[in-house]
């Protein structure tokens, strides 16, 4: 399935229904699109169930709190809670927090300038994932899948899958750049 | 000044998607700072995790979290966004926590990155001096390099400040500043390194990396 599509409601305007009038019925409907898939994206990196549920769920509330800087005509709201569940993991993982390495300083920047139909291209982004998925042979994707959503070395998906280190190597070169150029050539 | 030498796709995937080991990351990081293209390469990969949340196999939550997030929302009755922490507007490497400096050699040391890493890692700043040799060293994982300042020649290609460079397991190798300044580098190796002869051994043993 897709996050987006013609039949549900964008989830960025859930986002920004709750920002501006903290509307619980938008948080509950994106609560349920997205805590199970968080979750299951955190099971995968090797984040034990009871820990993959509070973060799951500390990520949605997280979505609640920041609503307001969420911006739209930047990041799509699943690419949004992706990052940030994924900056969640990283904090509860690490006292010391080398969330330092999620805090950059770029100050090099240009603010995008978007008129309001490019506005609508980073959910487009997210829908061209899909498209750019489909692209990619079988193998490719599961590749790419193993690569985002399990903490796996290379090796031990050689291992997995019965083909040789080097396959896995050059599958992943791939797959990654056929992915990444797709989406770069879209956006 | 651009950089010449990047992390592979599958780095700045795994980078995206909060997969790669604490330290490790740090290198990216690093890197990512000074190089405009790897951080659209990052920008590109979120957005890619973020469309392939919508085919991961969803895993039910526990049937009364929405309730008990709802009761929490209570709470916090209307969303706010959290004050911003103050800017800390030096580049990474100099917002690193730092142990103490150890002197290798004159011009030359290494100082631990005080960060929560696996115990089996190391990270770690390196300055070299001119025209120094750095130890012949395998690895027993991988190693990422990042050159913060100076210049380093290794198995005939030259990385200047700004560039990544990552190692495998299998690579035996030996690094060489150039000549004119000091190199200094952020590292992080998987394991200890494999020294390969024993004066290399013995510096390492002093030096701990």
């Amino acid at each position: 399935m897709t996050l987006v599509d013609g039949r549900t409601e964008d989830p960025r305007g859930l986002i920004v229904r709750i920002a501006q009038t903290g509307d619980r019925e938008a948080f509950a409907q994106l609560f349920t699109l997205f805590a199970p898939r968080v979750k299951s994206y955190l099971l995968g990196l090797g984040t034990p169930p009871q820990a993959a549920e509070e973060l799951a769920q500390e990520a949605l509330l997280t979505v609640w709190r920041k609503a307001a800087v969420f911006d739209p005509a930047r990041a799509g709201a699943a690419t949004w809670i992706f990052t940030i569940a994924r900056n969640l993991r990283i904090d509860a993982a690490r006292r010391d927090r080398s969330a330092l390495s999620y805090a950059l300083n770029v100050h090099d920047e240009p603010e995008p300038i978007e008129t309001p139909a490019e506005a609508t291209l980073s959910s487009d982004n997210e829908r061209h994932v899909a498209e750019a998925m489909r692209g990619l042979s079988e193998e490719q994707r599961e590749v790419v899948r193993l690569s985002f959503f399990q903490d796996k070395a290379h090796s031990e998906i050689a291992t997995e899958l019965g083909i040789p280190l080097g396959t896995v190597k050059s599958r992943v070169r791939l797959a990654l750049a056929r992915l990444r150029d797709r989406l770069e050539a879209l956006s | 000044v651009s950089a010449s030498h990047h992390p592979s796709d599958a780095v700045l995937a795994a980078y995206a998607a909060g997969g790669l080991k604490v330290g490790f990351d740090l290198v990216v990081a690093a890197h990512l700072e000074a190089c405009p293209t790897c951080r659209r390469g990052v920008r590109s990969f979120e957005t890619a995790g973020g469309g392939l949340l919508g085919s991961i196999e969803p895993v039910a939550m526990h049937e009364d979290s929405l309730s008990h997030a709802l009761a929490r929302l209570e709470r916090e009755p209307s969303p706010t966004p959290p004050p911003a922490p103050p800017a800390d507007r030096r580049r990474l490497v100099e917002r690193l926590p730092l142990g103490r400096r150890r002197w290798l050699a004159p011009g030359a040391w290494v100082q631990p990155v005080a960060v929560d890493h696996d115990p089996a890692d190391r990270v770690y700043l390196l300055r070299v001096g001119p025209g120094v040799q750095t130890i012949h060293h395998a690895h027993a994982g991988p190693e990422f390099t990042y050159v913060i300042s100076g210049a380093l020649k290794d198995d005939g290609v030259v990385l200047h400040a700004g560039d990544f460079c990552e190692r495998d397991t299998e690579h035996v190798h030996q690094p060489t500043v150039m000549p004119g300044q000091g190199c200094l580098c952020l590292v992080a190796t998987q394991g200890s390194i494999i020294g390969q002869d024993w004066a290399s051994r013995l510096i390492q043993k002093f030096a701990g990396v």
